[in-house]
């Protein structure tokens, strides 16, 4: 067993997000615009149909400021992170969910692939193929309350557990975000920008 | 177990005060803020690993938890940057 280098060399921190079971009610909800387009319900509007409704200005682009839903689901629209979605952001969302031509329709027809479904998001080892064993541990940790089904609350909890924004990861080799957190054991707050030392930082939620 | 969600700074220090407790930890707990500062900048939510160098930059950034969450990485990241 490889063992961790001595305390004064290193510094591990955990950092507790303590917040409730990822099976807590989720808060938000993907807003719903007003309904339009051809059979006036989600499945016959396109995405940026629907992404138009929260154009206040009317400018052909959707920003960050006139977006009313989570700043999740703008990030995703949103490719090139310039805080405007355009029609081609939109399209090229909807294309990459196979939201066109007979995809679409086989897509409705059974159902719909499960939003926000990738082979990445099983594929634990990053092989590149789903084994039998990924799926099942997939399964497992989305089946939140383990009855061996996975209820439309568990699905939208587990691949989309964000109730809070998840916000762009900083990039290995840039600098640490200049926050700092308190110790539990009480003392001045740590500024994590100034580390020091080598520092881990566990982010977990315990339940 | 579930565990309400804390409305408080001291009903989040409580909770990690029983987390640190059950678990055993002996190494430092920090405690982020009610806005949960440090997790919205490092996108922590819901899992997340990270090992920062001495000089303040990022050395190791996993994926996405849980399946992101790989401790093997950690530790090869932790000792890659140690040996540096």
């Amino acid at each position: 067993m490889r063992t961790l280098p001595p305390a004064p060399v290193l510094l591990a921190c955990l950092l507790l997000l303590l917040l409730a079971a990822p099976c807590a009610r989720a808060e938000e909800e993907e807003p719903r615009p007003p309904r339009g387009g051809r059979g006036g319900g989600s499945g016959g509007a396109s995405l940026w149909e629907r992404l138009k409704a929260h154009d206040a200005d009317g400018d052909g682009v959707v920003t960050k400021a006139e977006f009313k839903g989570p700043d999740r689901f703008f990030d995703r629209l949103d490719a090139d992170g310039d805080g405007r979605v355009t029609q081609a952001e939109a399209d090229a969302v909807r294309s990459r969910r196979g939201g066109g031509g007979d995809g679409s329709r086989r897509a409705r027809a059974t159902g719909g692939a499960p939003r926000g479904v990738t082979l990445e998001l099983v594929d634990a080892n990053r092989d590149g193929v789903i084994s039998l064993g990924e799926w099942t541990e997939f399964f497992a940790t989305a089946d939140c309350d383990g009855d061996g089904r996975l209820s439309a609350e568990e699905w939208k909890q587990v691949l989309e557990p964000t109730t809070r924004p998840g916000g762009k990861a900083p990039a290995v080799g840039s600098q640490a975000p200049a926050v700092q957190a308190v110790p539990l054991a009480g003392g001045e707050a740590v500024d994590l920008a100034v580390p020091k030392r080598v520092t881990v930082l566990i982010f977990g939620s315990w339940t | 177990m579930e565990i309400a969600q804390p409305r408080t700074a001291e009903a989040r220090k409580k909770i990690a005060e029983g987390c640190t407790k059950a678990l055993k930890l002996e190494i430092p707990v920090l405690v982020d803020d009610m806005q949960d500062t440090v997790a919205k900048a490092y996108a922590a939510w819901p899992d997340r690993l990270y090992v920062l160098a001495a000089d303040g930059t990022v050395a190791y950034g996993s994926a996405r938890g849980p399946w992101g969450f790989k401790v093997d990485e950690l530790v090869a990241a932790l000792e890659k940057t140690l040996g540096e």
